[in-house]
């Protein structure tokens, strides 16, 4: 097993993990620009475009493109984070070269054919309209969409109906343009490769992609309204509740943030931690229950998710709220924190398995999602930190909080929970306002 | 990996030990280009493969027991399942809660799933912390103390659990309804997490009984991959598992559903806006020489981003926004499965007379051979990156012990890969994607729908 990193001409940053076990290549490319860098009102522009690379290149249509990774035994994903556009290949390693060079034709020069816009539109307002069948993921766009309001940050990375149908061709070429150049960009590889195997994989890649640094929109910094607020999202007949609820946490430059992550692990982050204990383990309330602690340029949200049945729902909010609330002010149990931390010591082992971890590993290092020295950095957290962290970052006064499930069982139910100062009631069929 | 000779091991572990306490060696065998794969068993009945392999400091250590849903006597469906969260309760050694908590405070992760024909417990563990691992597993194994009060609150659990995978989310109801119509008569149209009236009425006796029957040596496989020296592994089995009793043997296999000699269909109605259709061929077991020619058919058609189904009906013609298909692999005959989600405006009579058309023009256009080629490399490509880590290699070698009784079939199957030829894919494709052989579900907007 080894690592190896360097500099290209251009500024991208290449990272090798080798592994001669399985004849496997791993490909991934980040260019760092995502949906955050949408035209004002054009929500969505940046992800139809990453969706039209692999519609080709001139002289290459998307059948023929589908048909090529797949004939070369490849599979390919292109997708797109608040901060970044990323594909991530794995192809039979004889086939590498080939997938490289492909790879590079569908980035540098794709086409942008105006029927080929028209199909993405169609396709995405359809998958639009079927997400809207999946409670969960419906509940985690409205918990975005009410904490955030309107800063980027609330905005889904797909964009909205109404967003989706400002964006034109010319939007395309400039979102293009902005987000694929050199500067800034990583580049990686895993598998049974050298070095400079990696770097004719890179060339192939990066061939066509000009030499220009990519610049990354100013953010403004995140912010909560005060007090606790409900939004009901409206599904009549559910028997059970998607019930999340969010507040302002920490961001990847943050000091605190590392202990932060401890002490969220201790409170909601595995099995055994003292919020899934209490809700799923003690009350029998929900199969799944669980906190998530988010890092992003600016404050992310500390996220809550629960589901438990519609009669349960303000009973199990309720608990979930003193929990946090408890924890807020007196930071983790002494136990929990030593658990926390073993944990996240050992499961580190885990996430360097295998060469594609690694590689995923190494490249959130270079973004900051990862920390470096992780495992000692870990140890080093005391429960004064730990307390610290929380005490600073979290707000339990400042609550977002999302029920997606009957309205007639809820808004009595939840609109009495303590502090509960507003509650508002939206349709789940009907999409999001913001544009 | 060479490790210690298998034969002298087991006799020097054997030497002065009772009988159920006995090594024996059972057979190697490559598993894929680098890893050996050994098959062993306790005089007690319990099997024990084991897939060395020091790449990276961990391990996999897991159960894989021969009972699953369709086990589950009438009336008590989805007790298998039931009782696999039950195992996660307490013993006296480890009470409510303690195996999370120790086994999390080493790094370690454990989870569980049940199948129609089997259930797997897995652990996965830093490699230094193994015998706690080996502990823990034969400690639950033997000492389950099923406390009723946990278990009421566990039943809640479960039923939450099928609340957020069946009540409230339309494909897993779409799913239910395709099993029960397309089986009557076998166990394999019984859902596995059960009916919610059938979970509520599993009583202690049942969860006490089912513990002493089917949780035991002579029904449980370990399978342990990953970082970890055979002798120490085998001696610390030998240790946590010797003592126990044998149990009995493994259930019976239930009587095959009779053929099926008509089409089947089921409506259901959904507060949805985009329809969709649930389609069901019924396809022979993982066991059966046509798997690898299914597969590659399969993946033809509806495996990919360059599959016919996604080109012609997801492209071409916008019928749908999702097409996925999947043939699992089931002990005896189950169900190559077809999800379309359909866009709004599409009438669902329409979407299925276009698949029947794609379905006819597959099985009477011979495929050219690079086609085909496409087809195995891009499943080899999945079986490799399914078996990167040391717990996909233990849960495939687990799942393959039990349900085509080899641990290394992941590795027959991709040799057979090459052997299919263009005849003998069209073949066994035309045996199994007949009209009279399919189950089809269609869900229509109903109610709240806008």
């Amino acid at each position: 097993m080894s690592q190896r990193r360097w500099t290209r001409v251009g500024g991208t940053v290449a990272l090798l993990e080798r592994e001669d076990a399985l004849p496997v290549v791993d490909l991934a490319l980040r260019f760092p620009l995502g949906s955050l860098g949408d035209p004002e009102g054009k929500g969505g522009c940046l992800r139809l475009m990453a969706r039209l690379l692999r519609r080709g290149p001139r002289g290459m249509d998307e059948a023929a493109v589908e048909e090529a990774i797949a004939r070369l035994g490849a599979r390919l994903a292109v997708g797109i984070t608040r901060e970044s556009v990323e594909l991530h290949g794995t192809v039979l390693a004889e086939q590498a070269p080939a997938f490289a060079a492909l790879l590079g034709r569908l980035i540098a020069a794709p086409a942008f054919r105006a029927r080929d816009l028209a199909r993405a539109k169609r396709e995405v307002r359809a998958e639009l309209a079927d997400a809207r069948d999946d409670d969960g993921a419906l509940a985690a766009r409205h918990l975005r969409d009410f904490a955030f309001g309107a800063h980027p940050y609330g905005a889904p990375t797909g964009g909205t109906q109404a967003s989706l149908r400002r964006v034109t061709r010319a939007d395309l070429i400039e979102a293009h343009a902005r987000a694929v150049g050199t500067g800034g960009t990583l580049v990686g590889a895993a598998g049974p490769l050298d070095r400079a195997q990696a770097d004719a994989l890179f060339d192939a890649l990066l061939d066509g992609v000009p030499r220009r640094q990519v610049r990354r929109p100013r953010v403004r910094a995140t912010g909560q309204p005060r007090g606790r607020r409900l939004r009901i999202v409206h599904r009549p007949g559910r028997q059970q509740v998607q019930l999340g609820l969010a507040t302002l946490g920490t961001q990847r430059r943050d000091p605190h943030r590392l202990a932060l992550l401890v002490a969220e692990t201790a409170f909601g982050g595995t099995f055994a931690s003292e919020l899934t204990h209490e809700v799923r383990s003690v009350r029998g309330w929900s199969y799944y229950a669980g906190s998530t602690l988010r890092a992003g340029a600016r404050r992310e949200l500390l996220e809550i998710w629960s589901h438990p049945a519609a009669h349960d729902a303000a009973a199990c909010a309720a608990r979930e709220i003193e929990l946090l609330e408890r924890w807020a002010q007196h930071g983790p149990r002494p136990g929990d924190l030593r658990r926390a931390k073993t944990y996240l010591i050992g499961s580190r082992a885990f996430d360097e398995e295998t060469a594609a971890r690694r590689l995923e590993l190494a490249m959130l290092r270079e973004t900051g999602d990862a920390l470096p020295g992780f495992r000692t950095a870990v140890r080093r957290v005391s429960r004064a930190a730990a307390t610290e962290a929380v005490r600073r970052r979290i707000q339990p006064r400042d609550l977002a909080m999302v029920a997606v499930g009957d309205r007639r069982q809820l808004v009595p139910a939840l609109g009495a929970l303590p502090g509960v100062a507003s509650v508002e009631v939206v349709d789940a069929r009907k999409p999001l306002r913001r544009s | 990996m060479a490790g210690p000779d298998p034969r002298a091991l087991a006799a020097r572990l054997t030497r002065g030990r009772p009988s159920s306490a006995r090594v024996a060696f059972g057979s190697e065998r490559a598993f894929g280009p680098c890893l050996r794969l050994r098959t062993w068993a306790l005089g007690n009945g319990l099997r024990v493969l084991t897939l060395p392999d020091r790449a990276a400091p961990v391990v996999s250590f897991q159960t894989w027991l021969g009972v699953g849903a369709k086990h589950d006597p009438p009336g008590r469906s989805g007790l298998a399942h039931f009782f696999e969260h039950l195992m996660f309760l307490g013993t006296e050694r480890y009470p409510a809660g303690a195996l999370d908590e120790v086994l999390e405070a080493v790094g370690a992760d454990n989870n569980a799933m049940t199948g129609c024909d089997t259930t797997a417990y897995v652990t996965s563990l830093p490699a230094s912390a193994l015998p706690l691992g080996i502990d823990l597993e034969a400690d639950r194994l033997s000492a389950l103390t099923l406390d009723a009060a946990e278990v009421e609150r566990e039943r809640e659990v479960v039923l939450s659990e099928r609340r957020d995978a069946v009540e409230d989310d339309v494909a897993g109801k779409a799913s239910e309804l395709l099993w029960r119509t397309a089986f009557r008569r076998h166990p394999y149209g019984r859902p596995i997490l059960g009916w919610a009236r059938d979970v509520r009425r599993i009583a202690m006796s049942d969860l006490r009984a089912f513990y002493a029957a089917r949780v035991a040596p002579s029904n449980a496989t370990l399978v342990v991959a990953g970082d970890f020296a055979e002798d120490a592994l085998l001696r610390a089995v030998q240790e946590a598992y010797g003592s126990m009793a044998s149990g009995e043997p493994p259930p019976p296999a239930p009587a095959p559903e009779p053929p099926q000699r008509r089409e089947r269909r089921a409506v259901l109605s959904w507060p949805t806006d985009a329809p969709k259709l649930q389609l069901g061929w019924r396809a022979p077991g993982a066991n059966h020489p046509d798997h690898a020619a299914l597969a590659l058919f399969a993946f033809l058609l509806f495996g990919g981003r360059s599959a016919r189904a996604r080109q012609r009906l997801l492209r071409d013609e916008e019928l749908c926004t999702e097409i996925s298909g999947f043939l699992a692999p089931f002990q005896s005959e189950g169900l190559y499965e077809l999800w379309l989600g359909l866009r709004p405006s599409v009438d669902p009579d329409h979407a299925l007379a276009a698949l029947d058309a794609l379905l006819e023009d597959a099985l009477q256009t011979p495929f050219e051979p690079e086609e085909i080629d496409k087809a195995r490399r891009r499943l080899r490509l999945a079986l490799f990156t399914s078996l990167e880590t040391a717990e996909g290699r233990a849960e495939r070698a687990g799942s393959d012990a039990l349900v085509c009784g080899d641990p290394a079939a992941a590795w027959a199957f991709e040799a057979s890969l090459a052997q299919v030829d263009e005849r003998s894919l069209r073949s066994a494709a035309a045996r199994v994607f007949r009209p009279s052989q399919r189950t089809v579900v269609t869900v229509r907007p109903g109610r709240g729908a806008s």
